[in-house]
């Protein structure tokens, strides 16, 4: 009966369901930014091996977040998380400039996978805060996103360890999503 | 409650199929199989990392790193030295030289990549010259030289992260009890005596052949262009400009190479000078302390007291502060628009001295825990 209400009351609310990849090579910061975003605290993570899964709702959308280890033997594994993917957040460390063209490379091969055709793309150029990192428009330029005319995309400066441009990034997904009408009612 | 859940599955079954806005997409089994099949086979992978390195060459290079770790010294982790099976280091940081468990590593990625660069002895791809400087390098030797000032036995409690974090954090960052000279030493030095780490790359054993005409590794490494898309090579490339900052021992130690460098008289070194130049005491309330005092990690902690971590960081902090400003989309792709309120955030956090120190400092504080 609680159920029963409670989707009900989701429905006349709007509330929206989109299901999130969050890639990008290893140590660049995303399994730091899903616990900032589901729990709002900064842990001291392990590398993942294998894969975090978290819900974090931001407004009236429940973003359902895939984070997946980023280790090299790891990478071939993304794709099968690509069905029905509404968003990929790829995570850059602005920092590590010797592995940016790397990251490139493996954001290039995910883009080029046809169930990735038509998510949305955030990027983060994490690490902001530390020092000699890549600016935003260095890392959109060095991903090749300028050159894409066709996909909707979005760079997000932010610095995971204190929050800053996280939910900027998930504002702009939302957007995204609302006006793509893309993602499903909650069940 | 059978009912319920079948119920509610019907509601959601024709909220589907009646929502025109809501496109259905079914899943992977019930899709053309070849729309599935027709994609690409795995993208070729090691584009820009692994530059070049065949699956067989770095399957050798893996297994070398397996008996690396096998040796004494790199069979525990270098900066928590568990005993516990499941900490035995199958993570290692390659320009440190160090050997670590995953949760040390775990600690490893927060520092940064001017600090520390990990990557999996088991997951990774590696060059030739990683595994022969992890060789060169590893736990015994790369202590001898981070923990010269550290009496033996002060570790941090082992159950307690935040205690090894900030551990690490003064072993590498601040390096607190390191021997002066640069790390990792200079490569025309002759290998160190008998009590540090004397492996050399001849003198590993060489791991089983590989498969079936497993090419030679010098013939193969030959024919590897000259490395990624940003031109940086492996370890032994000239590191970038920006890591001239601090990671890059005090010029001091220029003259180290002519000092032999044995792993047990490095240890009765004193400590570093704190340092003075950056002229940065912060937090001041904190009184300078000639030495860490390694009366046991449940007591009192030293404060190093030099402060230039937080001095860095903030500098640091103020020099980014100008880019957290750019937005850069694909609407509109040319201009940079400011947002109001990540803007007035940014500008708090690169005006005001400490900010970017505070973090640190929160990490590092004695009274914390």
């Amino acid at each position: 009966m609680g159920q029963t209400f409670a989707k009900l009351f989701d429905r006349w609310f709007g509330n929206r369901e989109m299901r999130v990849v969050m890639l990008g090579l290893d140590a660049a910061g995303k399994t730091t930014i899903l616990y900032k975003l589901h729990i709002g605290e900064v842990l001291t993570t392990v590398p993942t091996i294998g894969f975090n899964v978290e819900k974090v709702q931001y407004k009236n959308v429940v973003f359902t977040v895939w984070d997946v280890g980023g280790q090299e033997k790891l990478r071939p594994l993304w794709r099968h998380y690509f069905n029905n993917t509404d968003g990929l957040i790829f995570v850059v460390d602005s920092q590590d400039r010797e592995r940016i063209g790397k990251a490139a490379a493996e954001f290039q091969a995910i883009l080029q996978d046809p169930l990735m055709l038509h998510s949305a793309i955030l990027v983060f150029a994490n690490k902001q805060d530390m020092r000699g990192c890549l600016t935003p428009r260095e890392v959109c330029e060095a991903l090749g996103l300028p050159e894409m005319r066709t996909r909707k995309w979005h760079v997000q400066s932010s610095v995971a360890t204190r929050g800053e441009g996280l939910y900027e990034g998930l504002d702009w997904l939302a957007n995204t999503l609302k006006s793509s009408n893309a993602g499903r009612p909650m069940a | 409650d059978g009912a319920a859940a079948a119920g509610g599955g019907g509601s959601e079954a024709a909220a589907w199929g009646t929502g025109e806005a809501v496109p259905y997409r079914p899943p992977l089994f019930m899709t053309a199989p070849s729309s599935r099949l027709a994609a690409p086979p795995a993208p070729a992978r090691g584009a820009g990392e692994s530059k070049g390195v065949t699956f067989e060459q770095n399957k050798r290079q893996l297994e070398q790193l397996r008996l690396l770790t096998m040796l004494e010294g790199n069979r525990t982790c270098a900066d928590c030295a568990s005993p516990a099976a499941a900490a035995r280091p199958s993570w290692a940081s390659i320009n440190l030289g160090v050997f670590l468990c995953m949760r040390c590593a775990g600690v490893h990625r927060g520092l940064g990549v001017h600090v520390s660069r990990v990557r999996s002895t088991t997951l990774d791809t590696w060059l030739p010259e990683q595994v022969d400087n992890m060789a060169r390098l590893g736990n015994k030797r790369a202590n001898a030289h981070f923990e010269a000032a550290l009496t033996p036995g002060v570790r941090p409690p082992r159950d307690c992260t935040r205690e090894l974090e900030r551990f690490v954090r003064l072993k590498y960052v601040d390096k607190v009890w390191a021997a002066k000279g640069p790390w990792p030493p200079e490569e025309e030095q002759p290998p160190a005596p008998a009590g540090s780490q004397g492996v050399t790359r001849g003198s590993l054993p060489t791991p089983p052949a590989i498969g079936l005409g497993a090419p030679a590794p010098a013939a193969s490494r030959s024919g590897v262009p000259g490395g990624g898309p940003g031109g940086a090579g492996g370890f032994g490339d000239a590191p970038p400009a920006w890591t001239a900052f601090d990671s890059l021992p005090s010029p001091a130690g220029a003259a180290a190479p002519s000092r032999p460098q044995p792993a047990v008289a490095a240890v009765r070194l004193p400590p570093p000078p704190p340092v003075d130049a950056t002229g940065v005491v912060w937090p001041p309330q904190q009184p300078q302390q000639q030495q860490p005092q390694p009366a046991g990690w449940a007591g009192t902690w030293a404060w190093p007291g030099n402060g230039s971590g937080a001095g860095r960081a903030g500098s640091g902090g103020g020099g980014g502060g100008g880019d957290l400003l750019l937005q850069l989309d694909s609407e509109e792709d040319e201009d940079d628009e400011e947002e109001g309120e990540g803007g007035a955030a940014c500008a708090g956090g690169a005006g005001a001295a400490p900010p970017g120190g505070s973090a640190l400092w929160e990490l590092l504080d004695p009274s914390l825990d």
